[in-house]
Parts: structure tokens; sequence; C-alpha cells
């Protein structure tokens, strides 16, 4: 995995939060916690690449349910909008 | 010292009160009654239940002490995501609050089979016959 030997723990918060807005992205956020994912998700890849954090599989998970999150939440958007049900969404 | 302990604390605080603001909410306003929630995206545009849905109304009647009623909205929420958020945070309180107290950890497998289980119930619970899945 390339992950330094004796890798502190000092960034895994990173990847935690990455991991957490990655799922909410794809159970109901979309894009508002998706984006946050990609971008945590990657810092948390470069601070395990660094060795300053131990769980960079995390935020490669995050990351990647972080881009899933935003293109779904986006498309779903898009189709429900195209559909005309925004009334549906605003008064159910 | 007092600044050292205010700042570790802000973040989770900030978290605690969002999420207990949350919580309080779907107690008192009824997610059974439309209006006072967001719809899901998902099944206004395809007519299939996410993973989440029926979440809330779960929480909301895990709390007014009607298990049943709860599993029968969203079961992995009632056994899975409730259980694990409210072990998770408890011991991020508890690491806070006592250094003796190891932080948090999730392990990779973790990490990767929460999706893969939401993804699972996500289609199953849509599937023929599994009516009990579906709030």
């Amino acid at each position: 995995m390339g992950m330094p030997v004796g890798a502190s723990d000092e960034k895994n918060s990173l990847g935690v939060w990455a991991l957490v807005l990655g799922i909410l992205s794809i159970v109901c956020c979309g894009l508002f916690t998706g984006i946050p994912a990609i971008i945590l998700g990657n810092n948390s890849k470069k601070a395990a690449a660094e060795g300053r954090a131990s769980n960079g599989p995390l935020g490669n998970v995050g990351f990647i349910l972080g881009i899933i999150g935003t293109v779904l939440g986006t498309l779903g958007l898009v189709i429900v909008l195209a559909n005309g049900t925004f009334a549906a969404i605003a008064g159910n | 010292m007092r600044r050292a302990v205010g700042s570790k604390w802000a973040l989770p605080g900030a978290v605690t009160a969002s999420l207990a603001a949350v919580t309080v909410y779907t107690v008192v306003r009824n997610p059974h009654q439309p209006g006072a929630f967001p719809a899901c995206v998902f099944l206004a545009g395809s007519g299939y239940y996410c993973p989440g849905c029926g979440g809330l109304r779960a929480v909301h009647d895990l709390l007014h002490g009607d298990v049943v009623g709860a599993l029968h909205m969203n079961a992995l929420v009632v056994l899975g995501i409730v259980p694990a958020l409210f072990v998770g945070w408890a011991w991020w309180m508890a690491a806070l609050a006592n250094d003796k107290v190891p932080r948090p950890r999730i392990p990779t497998w973790l990490a990767v089979s929460v999706p893969v289980l939401l993804g699972v119930f996500w289609v199953v619970r849509n599937l023929p016959g599994m009516e009990f899945l579906r709030p």
C-alpha cells in the first residue's frame, strides 16, 4: 500500500471524517457532504503518504464514496427537477 | 490550560449539539406527517427506496418507545446505524475526557463493509417479497 512504517495517527481524523461524509453523501446529502468528502479523502491520502496518518484506506474509501455520492446526488436532483417533482419534495 | 480544553471541545461540542438538535426535532416534529422534513430525492426520482428511507420515522418511533414500529420503518437504521453512531459518539467523548481512553479507531474492514452493507440493503429492500424492509 506504500504506507511508511510507523506512520503517526496525527491526521487520522481526516480519514474518519472523509468516510462519514462519503457515506452521508450517498445516503442523503449528495454533493453537500460529497465534495467535502472528496477533499478530506484526498488530504487523508496525502497525509498517509507523508506518514502523518495511519488510516489512508479510510480516506480513500471516503474519497470514492464522495465521488459516487456527488454524481448520484446531482443526477438525482436533475432528474427530479426535470420531472417537475420539486413541489413533491417541498410539500412532502 | 483553559484555552487548550476549550479548543479541543469546539468541534465535538458543535457536532454533539447538532446531533442533539436534529434528534429533538425528529422526536417532537413527527416525520410520519408530511411537511416537516425534506423528502427523499431517490424515492421521488425513481420510486425505489434508498437505504435511509424511513430512517427519521424509525428514530422518531424508537424515541417514543415503539421499537417494533421503528424496525418496520428501517431495520438497518435501528439495528445498525443508530447503535454504531451512539457507540462512536460515546467513545469519542470518553477519549476526549479521559487520556487513558484510546481514541476511536475505524479499521479498514469496517470502513469498507459499512458502505457495502448499505448498498446491499439498498437493493434488497426494493426486491419483491421484502416489504418488511420498506416503510
